[in-house]
């Protein structure tokens, strides 16, 4: 039997497989088997480092599990000791010390038991109050809820849970005496394209040249179609589409789940030995289906998150006509062009059922008598996002209409846009206008602070409203995602993907909205912010009014009498 | 001489609860009487008495073109003062604008199939977006046009009371509250200016406040608002001022208060009279919230059950007080007997005109019936009490159990689905009000810390370990799973009006994501 070494590596990563506890860092730490192992370059571990080197001072890292707090810990260890850590002390603390100075490394405060936790964060405090008197840095791993939490149990530890607080809510504040490092703050997507690239590195497959089943192997598939340069942009843009809308990946769900979209949750083993109805079972996983969790396992989906965050950007369930008639009926379109397409995309591969699909829909078109045929159900859902990830340009086909966000291109677009940034502000503005009042406005170059009683409390110039964008961060790897709202140096908003969406179809006339329930909160908390600030006008009173002849609300102003 | 089963079942009322609450009036005109009120004493919780506002002008005005009285007429401004008004503002289109303006600032009154209340001109309210909008309900009285009691029933003069009471020894905590109450209803001045011109020009004078209503006096007075003498020192009505100094500290305009103000306010005083209605110290008024939506019918039942419970506490502390009342007007059994036979020749002089009932019309027959039929003083204390009691009960069930339904409805604390009966809910503003009187702005506690609370504070009971504490559980005969899932209802909800954070570690915090209110921040 032929296999490839490098897909048992993947198979780590298969929650249903018995191999899968070996990618836990607290398990197994095994340097003596020759295996296939890599790193992603992370600007958290050279930033710890210098820290430590340089202005050495305490830290809290927090995160989810499998956000690589331990394996951070374990870095810094072995990076101060000039040893590396074989197991973990039961306590889950360890000192390393280095020039005069000592970190006090605690792998997971939530494991420790509570006199413990007040102890050391008792001596964290009074050492950050003491400069750092004694020379012991902490370097703490903990969950952000749990840490608030016990903070907040705690009034002899009311400065810490100040200091914790104020860096939580904006990391800039983090200063030489205290740094709280969220990796929940990181942007998954940057690591994906690292990922996609390096798995899909030749050398890596290059023992499947010679795998007599390589044709029907849906493992080798995915890796053809992915290593593709199109393919694998679109992938890593589904998963920025995650940072756009504040979703965060841990490192652990995402080489899962990228593993998962390569394999199939299937290892050389089985494509060898299957038959032809594993075959066929086989061949419904290629990376598009795989990459949503078609037709997985219940089990397996607790343990893959990234998953059901997905399936809720899925673009195989949204019915675009012309996208669908061009999967039904683009090889008889009578246009040259797009029969090729159809053709090419549509071929006689693995993925296609080796041609079946021609078949099939060939029996569809001509010989359709039968009313019960689930022909349209078993491939509909399916050749969409076949389509959406490898269809060849975006010109003749708009691909990203099948995406459930109307605007993302708008909002992607206005990173690093001055000019698109300033041309967005009148629809925000009106947007938000109509959110307020909850009335159809007129738009408006003024931001109105009303409410549904339509009285306007204040009104912004669309000079006063700027859209900043969000800053790369240098401490870890978190690219710009989002923006913030500004209005009179005043007050902020912060303006993702959801709410951008939510403010923009309300621009364009929509007023039902599934998003609501995301971002009402956001948009009342701005709101009574911007009727706080403002100064009303005694000998006027502002008001929207509804205009007959338009059918919209205005502004108008009633002079005191 | 108490006239007829009404006033026998107020008066019941009146000695348990105070003077009074009644089912005409509507959760939001709780509140609206209390502010009407509060401004009435200028902003002062300790006064013996207040004034009112009628602002006719204003509200013809405003209301022209609405329901006057029952028979169907219009209100309708004076020809003189439209023309005066007109000429003041000097547009007409102008003058349309305004009026519209403030009708849009009517306060909805619907009932429980959403239909709109019926409502003259002389009861509509409109949103206190500034104490200037505040005034009292009126009625034609002859020629003229007098305050009335219809829907502005007391029950925001008992609040105010209450308030007061519970703030006696809390001057700082009075001050507070009074303080931030007045700024809220003093921040929009343009409102307050334009209005001031309006009623200039309608005539809607100063001279028509009057400043001589009876509000907290010492000696009885029935022109004036009590509470019963053995409640004033009720430990709730301090709570109660706590929760809405807190409530206010929130930086909220008053339109979006106003609607938390209704919660909070309706909940404080349905859980006085609860407790009012507890015959034993230490009875535990128990509230199991069905968070499902009515999804669920076992935790719809449950829901129910606890709601009938609790009503039914209210009905035997009526009949409690009946008792009494029955035993101390016919007297001791000497007496019964002395006079049986008197009473049973001409009841209607005698017995009824005792027990106030003369005015029964046709439901006095039973009474008379069974009267006859008594023979010693067991048969009155047994026969004829219950007989009496059911005559005056039947009023009690109508509208004394009424007053919590509404209370519950307007406040967003219950509810029913048209084929159940009531049962405890959990409205999006209830929910917000209860967070926000509870956790400090800017601050959190933890979700399961949270139910304990409401759990110990209130009774609330949604989530499995309160269930078990409270036997509700155990008395259920259900599996544990169903008070799972209305826990996890109840989160889900938290978290869509952004009350909850939850962390990755099934850690959830219950947030007050409000910055305290810039203009009342207490030293």
């Amino acid at each position: 039997m032929y296999g490839n070494p490098f897909v048992d590596y993947l198979d780590q990563y298969n929650v249903l497989s018995p191999n899968h506890a070996k990618i836990y860092d607290e398990y197994t730490y095994d340097h003596g088997k020759e295996s296939y192992t890599f790193k992603i370059n992370t600007k958290i571990e050279e930033h710890l480092l210098n820290l430590f080197r340089e202005n050495p001072h305490s830290v809290i890292l927090t995160g989810n599990a499998g956000d690589g707090k331990t394996r951070l810990c374990r870095l810094v260890h072995d990076f101060f000791s000039n040893s590396d850590l074989d197991h973990w002390p039961n306590s889950g603390i360890i000192n390393v010390t280095f020039e005069q100075c000592t970190i006090r490394i605690v792998k997971d405060l939530s494991e420790l038991k509570e006199e413990v936790i007040y102890q050391e964060l008792s001596n964290l405090q009074k050492n950050i109050q003491t400069n750092y008197e004694s020379k012991v840095f902490y370097l703490i791993a903990a969950n952000e809820g749990k840490l608030t939490k016990f903070l907040s149990q705690y009034d002899d530890l009311h400065l810490l849970r100040e200091m914790v607080a104020v860096r939580f809510n904006d990391y800039q504040k983090n200063d030489l005496s205290f740094s709280v490092i969220n990796l929940l703050d990181v942007t998954s997507s940057v690591y994906v394209d690292k990922v996609l690239t390096e798995w899909n590195k030749e050398e890596n497959w290059s023992s499947c040249s010679h795998c007599p089943v390589r044709k029907r192997c849906i493992i080798h598939l995915n890796h053809d179609r992915t290593s593709k340069e199109h393919i694998q942009k679109r992938l890593v843009e589904q998963y920025r589409l995650l940072d756009y809308l504040g979703t965060h990946i841990t490192m652990r769900e995402m080489l899962i789940h990228i593993s998962y979209i390569l394999t199939g949750g299937y290892n050389c083993k089985d494509v060898n030995d299957a038959d032809y109805q594993s075959l066929e079972e086989q061949s419904k996983k290629p990376y598009y289906q795989n990459l949503y969790g078609q037709g997985i396992v219940k089990d397996a989906l607790t343990e893959m998150r990234a998953l059901k965050i997905f399936g809720e950007i899925d673009p195989g369930s949204k019915s675009i006509s012309l996208l669908d008639d061009f999967i039904m009926n683009g090889d008889i379109s009578g246009q040259e062009e797009v029969e090729l397409m159809h053709n090419k995309l549509f071929n006689d591969e693995l993925d296609m059922q080796f041609g079946y699909f021609k078949k099939r829909l060939n029996m569809y078109r001509d010989h359709n008598k039968e009313s019960d045929d689930n022909f349209i159900d078993e491939w509909i859902y399916k050749l969409r996002r076949k389509l959406f990830f490898e269809i060849e340009g975006e010109d003749y086909l708009k691909r990203k209409a099948l995406l459930p966000y109307q605007y993302v291109q708008d909002f992607a677009e206005l990173f690093d846009n001055p000019h698109k940034k300033a041309q967005t502000r009148k629809e925000l503005i009106n947007g938000l206008n109509r959110a307020f009042s909850k009335k159809l406005v007129s738009p408006l170059n003024q931001l109105h602070a009303t409410t549904e009683n339509l009285m306007i409390h204040s009104s912004y110039n669309i000079r006063q409203l700027v859209i900043n964008e969000e800053q790369a961060r240098k401490d870890i790897d978190h690219i710009p995602s989002k923006f913030i709202l500004e209005v009179g140096n005043e007050i902020f908003l912060s303006l993702d993907l959801s709410l951008f969406e939510y403010l923009m179809r309300l621009n364009s006339g929509d007023t039902h909205n599934v998003l609501k329930q995301d971002v009402e909160i956001l948009i009342d908390t701005f709101k009574n912010e911007l009727i706080r600030i403002s100064d009303p006008d005694p000998y006027t009173l502002n008001i929207l009014r509804f205009d007959k002849h338009k059918g919209l609300y205005i502004e108008d102003e009633i002079l005191i009498p | 001489m108490v006239a007829n089963v009404e006033q026998y079942s107020s008066q019941l009322s009146a000695k348990i609860w105070g003077h009074r609450f009644t089912d005409g009036q509507r959760g939001p005109e709780y509140v609206l009487e209390f502010l009407n009120v509060l401004v009435g004493t200028d902003y002062n919780l300790n006064s013996p008495f207040y004034s009112r506002r009628k602002a006719l002008g204003l509200r013809k005005f405003i209301f022209e073109g609405v329901k006057e009285g029952s028979k169907r007429d219009l209100v309708k401004l004076e020809e003189a003062q439209k023309k005066v008004l007109y000429e003041k503002i000097q547009d007409d289109e102008k003058v349309e604008v305004i009026r519209e303006f403030f009708r849009n600032l009517e306060v909805p009154l619907v009932d429980g199939n959403g239909k709109e209340a019926d409502r003259s001109w002389f009861a509509r309210t409109l949103y206190p977006l500034h104490e200037c909008l505040l005034f009292f309900e009126v009625r034609k009285k002859g020629n003229s046009i007098g305050y009335e009691r219809n829907f502005f029933a007391r029950g925001g003069e008992l609040y105010y009371l209450m308030l007061s009471y519970g703030t006696e020894d809390h001057e700082e905590l009075r001050n507070s509250i009074e303080l931030k109450l007045k700024t809220l209803l003093r921040k929009n001045v343009s409102l307050k200016k334009i209005v001031g011109s309006i009623c200039e020009v309608l005539g809607d004078e100063e001279k028509e406040k009057d400043t001589s209503y009876p509000l907290k006096v010492s000696e009885k007075d029935e022109a004036a608002p009590s509470l019963p003498v053995d409640t004033l020192n009720n430990p709730l009505f301090h709570t109660f001022a706590k929760e809405l100094d807190r409530l206010l500290d929130i930086n909220v305009d008053i339109y979006e208060m106003f609607r938390l103000l209704t919660s909070l306010v309706n909940f404080q005083v349905m859980r006085y009279i609860y407790d009012r209605a507890k015959t034993e110290e230490n009875d535990k008024i128990l509230f199991f919230f069905d968070c499902l939506d009515g999804q669920e019918n076992q935790t719809l039942k449950i829901s129910a059950n606890t709601f009938k419970n609790n009503e039914l506490l209210i009905k035997n502390k009526f009949e409690d007080y009946f008792k009494e009342i029955f035993r101390s007007k016919i007297g001791d059994e000497e007496n019964v007997n002395n006079n049986l036979e008197i009473w049973k020749k001409a009841p209607e002089h005698t017995f009824l005109n005792l027990m106030g009932l003369t005015k029964l019309r046709s439901r006095r027959q039973p009474v008379i019936k069974t009267l006859k039929q008594c023979n010693d003083y067991n048969d009155v204390m047994t026969k004829l009490f219950n007989t009496v009691k059911e005559v005056v009960s039947d009023h009690l069930k109508r509208h004394q159990l009424n007053i919590v339904r509404i209370l519950a409805r307007d406040g967003g604390i219950g509810n029913f689905k048209s084929g159940t009966n009531y049962r405890y809910t959990m409205s999006d503003t209830f929910l917000q009000s209860l967070v926000f009187s509870n956790v400090k702005p800017n601050s959190s506690i933890e979700f399961s810390e949270f139910l304990e609370n409401i759990y110990q504070q209130y009774g609330f009971v949604i989530g499995v370990k309160q269930s078990r504490e409270s036997d509700i559980y155990e008395n259920s005969r259900l599996n544990i799973s169903y008070f799972q899932r209305n826990e996890l209802a109840l989160r889900e909800k938290l978290k869509k009006n952004g009350l909850l954070v939850e962390y990755s570690d099934a850690t959830a915090m219950i947030r007050n994501p409000y910055d305290v209110s810039e203009g009342v921040k207490m030293p």
